[in-house]
């Protein structure tokens, strides 16, 4: 074997190595995510639904377990896309009640802001009723919490016990 | 320099080149982001079944208890769940409960999809383990949306996750149905198809099951009936028109006897879905292209 033999194989096998060195580096990117939409509700310890339970018939209380650090509800986007909060009720309260809501306690005003569909804020609460309020201004982040205090104020209101079915509702943002 | 010696160098030469090409290794795949996927598909490690080796519940340094409830976790259970992010398996109906009983297969349990946490918020509630409020309603789809080519007289299925919320310590009554949405909107609120629900129910058929599930608690502990798969099958009738429908899944109140079995068994734990809560856009979708 001449020398020719020699450079002529290890050209080829330099070739042969570029070219199988470069069909290694096929790269596929993608950007889609798929979504899960979930969310968890958490309200004080032992407390299962939001309850008011004035003392006299004309009152502006705080939701039961509720306090001024103490949110009645919080809500925590567990999913993996950022979410909107709205809430709403089945029908209408009497005249003689009104539901306020806000994100924060410090959003409490003896006549609120908004009724209904309409955003609550860090200063102003949202009366609710059937439409939705949305309760947060921007979206909650995922693994975020958004707060949100509830008053009832109630107005020579008759003896007995209303209820009505609170809606929260969660929007992809 | 003689001829022998240039053989021995140009042979040194190859073998050096031969050692440099074998042992030419490209770093495994590993999920350094949660929005973009690279792939070597020429890697023999990615290739392998299970690249992503298996799950390490020490490292969230929690009780183990907390999982005591749940089946064996498979071993290639995070090749599973990548399979799924980055939606190369779509076909979920054969997944077994071994996989879907296992938080870990779902987003933000072990893994912030925003890489922010050093876990997701799963493993950080636990870890947080706040004793002054306690979860009541919550729950959860996964994935939330399927797209689906098809032809006329066909017939498929189409299954998703339902699943608890973490930190839920209450029961769930669900009811399980379908509509066909007049509009759909993607996530930023665009319109991305619209349909006359009367229309589309003449040319689609479906059957969904389960028609009723409760969703057990997911703290302090797993619960073994935390996630279920649900089954829709879809048939697509022969004078289908050619274009998009979508089909929807809706969760109200169970039916009435499985309501009030459940309530008798649970009392002040148990909770009815389908009136406190709900989400203002349907909780799973399969978009269906018909040719």
């Amino acid at each position: 074997m001449n020398m020719r033999y020699w450079a002529l194989m290890l050209f080829a096998l330099i070739v042969a190595s570029g070219l199988t060195y470069a069909s290694t580096v096929t790269t596929t990117v993608k950007y889609i995510v798929p979504n899960d939409l979930s969310f968890t509700i958490t309200y004080p310890t032992a407390t299962t639904e939001m309850w008011f339970e004035p003392s006299s018939q004309t009152e502006e209380k705080n939701a039961t377990n509720q306090t001024s650090t103490t949110p009645i509800i919080i809500y925590t986007n567990t999913g993996n896309i950022a979410e909107f909060y709205n809430i709403n009720i089945n029908t209408n309260n009497p005249a003689s009640i009104v539901l306020k809501c806000a994100p924060l306690n410090a959003g409490y005003q003896s006549s609120c802001g908004c009724e209904g569909a309409g955003t609550m804020s860090a200063s102003q609460c949202c009366n609710i009723t059937t439409g939705s309020s949305r309760v947060n201004v921007s979206s909650t982040a995922i693994s975020a919490t958004q707060t949100m205090w509830c008053w009832a104020q109630f107005t020579s209101s008759p003896a007995g016990t209303t209820t009505k079915t609170m809606t929260s509702t969660s929007a992809a943002s | 320099m003689n001829q022998n010696m240039l053989r021995y160098v140009l042979l040194g030469l190859i073998v050096i080149l031969l050692v440099g090409c074998t042992s030419n290794t490209i770093q495994p795949y590993t999920n350094t982001s949660n929005k973009v996927t690279m792939i070597n598909t020429t890697n023999s490690t990615y290739n392998s079944k299970n690249v992503f080796g298996g799950v390490n519940r020490e490292r969230y340094n929690i009780t183990q208890e907390v999982f005591q409830e749940l089946p064996q976790a498979p071993s290639d259970l995070l090749s599973m769940r990548e399979a799924m992010k980055t939606q190369r398996l779509l076909d979920l109906c054969d997944i077994t409960s071994d996989y879907y009983l296992q938080p870990e297969l779902y987003p933000n349990f072990d893994v912030d999809p925003l890489g922010k946490s050093k876990f997701g918020s799963g493993v950080n509630w636990f870890q947080k383990n706040d004793s002054t409020r306690w979860g009541v309603i919550g729950y959860g789809v996964y994935p939330s949306d399927i797209y689906i080519q098809t032809s006329k007289e066909e017939t498929f299925s189409s299954c998703m996750f339902l699943h608890t919320s973490w930190g839920i310590e209450t029961y769930q009554g669900t009811g399980i149905s379908y509509t066909f949405p007049e509009i759909s909107k993607d996530e930023n609120g665009l319109v991305v198809n619209t349909q006359n629900s009367t229309i589309t129910s003449q040319y689609i058929q479906v059957l969904v099951e389960p028609k009723d599930y409760l969703l057990t608690p997911t703290y302090p502990v797993f619960s073994k009936d935390w996630a279920t798969k649900v089954k829709f099958n879809i048939n697509i009738a022969k004078n289908t028109p050619s274009g998009v429908y979508v089909v929807a899944l809706t969760l109200g109140k169970p039916s009435y006897n499985k309501g009030q079995e459940w309530v008798k068994q649970y009392l002040g734990s148990y909770i009815p879905s389908g009136g406190m809560y709900g989400m203002d856009r349907p909780m799973y979708r399969v978009f269906i292209e018909v040719n």
